[in-house]
């Protein structure tokens, strides 16, 4: 109860006495537990940065058009013309650039201040034309592509398969039974000029250009992406794959992915996005948009592996009818800065959203991903499960939303964050915000950050375990749950990318 | 919002240390405070004098909800306390506010000697229906090896303002419990910041809330940890109904250096009605790998088997919310000195859920 304790009595000299005694044993404390630290430390072995491989791998950089640097009205009317688009685009881009010319970087997040839009080329178009034969597309793309492992994929694993380079896309091909029973896969160029009703339609109205600058930004310069259709009923059995590959140094790429989802059908899509590393800035603002209608279910994987020159302001969102699933899988390796929030707006009742993110910032790596869920209709569930690992000065960060609205009741959401961070030089920031606006919410929240649980090893070492194999298996058990949701290849890469940076690592 | 918070001339402040969306609105949090004139307070005597070089050195770390709100507490100060702790008996204040004392602008100093532990205890309430404002800083500095609690009791009435910012600093093995209630004031700003400087040192923190009418809550915590092994904790506790909002706005900060530090926040919001608005905003952020740290937010209705458990014992609905909520309370209430003033509370937030 009370804590006020009874009167000390304390006489002065013994004060002093006890003051300096206190002092000394505190100083020999402080000591011991620095030993002990720096001990804890020593046992740590560093790896160097990590090489990328085939990521980095650049080519001779030949096109066929590249518009000048920087960003006017004439840059936007000559990418509409080159792409023979109708006239309803044309305003909708001339729209958008009027709203990003007046809009202002954020205020808050990572510093945007040295990505200059005029030093950024908005529009390469390399030398290919789009293929669906894959020995067609030319030698030096189609080799960057096999080294990064996209056709072995298409023949094992994947039903379709499209690969964009810098702001085209050179390849695309689908399984024919897909094709029969209606779906459709197609660069996003082709959907405009083929689908134009459904493309109008939907084009703009979940990802909106007023959202946020890079966002306007995408919608006046957009080029490339995909189109994915899949009808009533029909469930694609084995995953579609888009690869995003940026070779041009000081090039922008603004690719637009659509995908709807009928009543009752399914989908995998995964999208892998890499470049080469230059010392200019290159910029990534795509948009993504996804309709899930009633009772359908969508997966949208992303391994992201830009090179470290990379400013990845991606936008994402996703529109979940009645009893529809999006699940969203999110891994962030590369880009210097990365501001992406997949953004799940649960608006049929029963609707649900899973998100499952790992985030790895390495040296001058500022990583500030999360996700954002909008709780608008009742019995709406979400769950956000998220890991992040920094190392060497990079920074990660978690930013999230969840809001529930009036009237959404029984809604059900549940988030666990949780940061590992490898050395003091490195940051691990938590940033979530929960806005409830009913009272039939059942919302829970946890976050963890620091260093592995002592207690844990020792268990596992009672356990016959050495403390070596103990950390490796609590290490990878932070990583799993992520790990298992990827599509196989990209798992093991991941896991390589992991284990190498993790190894021996945590003290 | 209540209409007392239309106002043209905005003031802004509880910034946060790390911004995020700017159309959530949590970034930072309006301040109402109308009075610009120094009026008078006649209700108590200022205790001993402000060390200016001591406010200096805190106005320094940190400005409180906003440097405009530590302006107006300067030059609108009414009342003006200072106590250097010793081993004595709790020092308890009682602030009463009326049509008499419409403002109070108080500038408090606890300062906390080595070896030394006490208590202080400030209560501020109304006596009327009158709207009455106040701004108050509290500095508190705990200096080695030394222990306070410090507990703040607000029930102002539903037209008042009340913003009260504390800035402390807690040195070498030092402690420092805080203990706020909150229960009254339609528009609460709540700033607390504190440096943990030295090696060991301790803050603990306790806050029970109970939102009703239109009440806007602004609970707004910074916690850094400095010193080596400092060790941490923000537990608040509270429920909402009518159409009450409350915003938590948390932050655990560790800076790079305090290497074993332990930080833990747990915020627990109970919700009463479907009109009311829950925001919370935990942040960890951290500078330094040799850390834990842990937060947890969570809200909901009132668990439906506490519920069932009591109602079979014969209590009514009501009765058994009450119960609940004031169960929710209690750890904050204990830390109050004075039993009168802890079994009141207590009357208050189970007669409050009960008429609802």
């Amino acid at each position: 109860m009370l804590n006020t304790k009874p009167k000390q009595n304390i006489k002065q000299q013994d004060r002093e006495r006890i003051l300096a005694e206190k002092a000394a044993e505190r100083e020999i404390l402080k000591e011991a537990r620095r030993k002990e630290r720096a001990e804890k430390l020593k046992e740590r072995t560093y790896v160097e940065e990590f090489d990328r491989g085939v990521y980095d791998i650049k080519n001779p950089n030949r096109y066929e058009i590249m518009l000048s640097k920087g960003l006017s009205e004439e840059i936007v009317r000559e990418i509409s013309s080159i792409k023979n688009e109708p006239d309803w685009m044309l305003k909708k881009r001339l729209a958008a650039l009027e709203i990003y010319q007046k809009m202002e970087n954020p205020n808050w997040g990572p510093d945007l201040s040295e990505l200059d839009m005029d030093e950024i080329a908005t529009y390469i178009r390399p030398k290919a034309q789009m293929e669906s034969n894959w020995q067609e597309v030319p030698d030096e793309i189609r080799k960057t592509f096999e080294l990064l492992g996209i056709p072995e994929a298409e023949l094992d694993y994947l039903s379709g398969v499209g690969a964009q380079y810098d702001s085209e896309v050179v390849y695309h091909n689908m399984k024919d039974y897909l094709a029969l029973q209606g779906v459709v896969y197609t660069d996003f160029e082709s959907g405009v000029e083929q689908y134009p009703e459904i493309i109008r339609e939907y084009f703009g109205t979940c990802l909106k250009p007023n959202l946020h600058r890079y966002s306007a930004l995408h919608y006046a310069v957009w080029s490339g992406g995909s189109f994915v259709y899949v009808p009533e009923g029909v469930q694609v059995d084995i995953p579609l794959q888009s690869y995003f590959r940026m070779n041009a140094p000081g090039a922008g790429q603004f690719e637009h992915t659509l995908i709807i989802v009928e009543k009752g059908g399914s989908l995998h899509f995964i999208e892998g996005c890499s470049a080469p590393r230059y010392n200019t800035i290159n910029l990534h603002a795509g948009g993504v948009e996804l309709f899930v209608k009633e009772g359908a279910k969508l997966r949208y994987s992303t391994i992201e592996n830009w090179s470290r020159n990379m400013y990845n302001l991606n936008s994402k969102r996703a529109i979940v009818e009645k009893n529809g699933v999006i699940e969203w899988i999110s891994g962030s390796f590369g880009s210097r800065v990365s501001m992406l929030y997949p953004a799940s707006i649960l608006i049929g009742e029963g609707a649900r959203s899973e998100f499952t993110g790992i985030t790895f910032a390495g040296a001058g790596q500022t990583l500030d991903t999360g996700a954002q869920v909008v709780h608008k209709a009742p019995h709406t569930y979400s769950t956000v499960e998220t890991k992040s690992i920094s190392k060497g000065g990079g920074k990660a960060i978690y930013r999230s939303l969840v809001q529930v609205e009036e009237g959404a009741y029984g809604c059900k959401s549940n988030t666990d964050c949780q940061s590992l961070m490898l050395d003091a030089q490195s940051r691990g920031d938590t940033i979530p915000t929960i806005i409830l606006k009913n009272d039939d919410v059942d919302f829970g929240h946890e976050a963890k950050i620091g260093r592995i649980d002592d207690q844990a090893i020792f268990y596992l070492m009672s356990r016959g375990l050495s403390e070596e194999e103990a950390k490796a298996m609590i290490v990878r058990g932070f990583a799993e749950p992520v790990a298992k949701e990827l599509p196989l290849e990209y798992a093991v890469e991941m896991n390589e990318l992991i284990n190498l940076e993790l190894k021996g690592a945590i003290g | 919002m209540t209409k007392t918070n239309m106002r043209t001339n905005e003031l802004r402040g509880n910034k946060l240390p790390a911004l995020t969306w700017n159309w959530m609105d949590v970034n930072d949090v309006k301040i109402d405070l109308q009075n610009t004139q120094k009026i008078p307070y006649t209700a108590v005597q200022s205790v001993g004098t402000v060390d200016q070089k001591l406010k200096q050195t805190f106005y320094d770390l940190d400005h409180g909800i906003s440097e405009e709100v530590m302006r107006m507490n300067t030059e609108q100060c009414n009342l003006a306390n200072h106590w250097r702790i010793s081993d004595s008996e709790p020092i308890e204040v009682r602030l009463p506010q009326s049509a008499e004392n419409p403002l109070l602008v108080d500038q408090n100093q606890i300062v906390v000697p080595p070896l030394q532990n006490g208590t202080v205890l400030l209560y501020n309430y109304s006596e009327d229906d009158s709207r009455v404002e106040r701004n108050s800083t509290i500095l508190i500095d705990v200096e080695n090896d030394a222990e306070v609690n410090v507990v703040l009791v607000q029930r102002l009435n539903k037209d008042s303002v009340s913003n009260v910012s504390i800035v402390a600093r807690v040195g070498d093995g030092a402690r420092l419990n805080l203990a706020t209630v909150e229960l009254g004031a339609g528009n609460t700003v709540f700033h607390y910041m504190v440096d943990m400087e030295g090696f060991g040192a301790e803050s603990h923190i306790k806050t029970a809330y109970l939102g009703s009418g239109n009440d806007h809550l602004d609970l707004f915590y910074h916690v850094r940890h400095i010193g080596e092994e400092c060790v941490s904790d923000i537990q608040v506790n509270g429920a909402l109904m009518d159409h009450a909002v409350k915003k938590f706005r948390g932050t655990i900060d560790f800076v790079e250096g305090c290497s074993g530090s332990d930080g833990n926040e747990e915020e627990f919001t109970i919700l009463l009605d479907d009109t009311v608005r829950s925001v919370a905003v935990p942040l960890l952020l951290a500078h330094e790998d040799d850390i834990v740290g842990n937060h947890a937010a969570s809200a909901g209705q009132i668990d439906d088997e506490q519920l069932f458990y009591l109602m079979s014992r014969g209590l009514s609905r009501k009765e058994s919310e009450g119960l609940i909520v004031e169960s929710r309370m209690t750890p904050t209430f204990d830390q109050i000195p004075n039993e009168k003033l802890r079994l009141d509370l207590r009357n208050e937030v189970h007669s409050r859920i009960i008429r609802r």
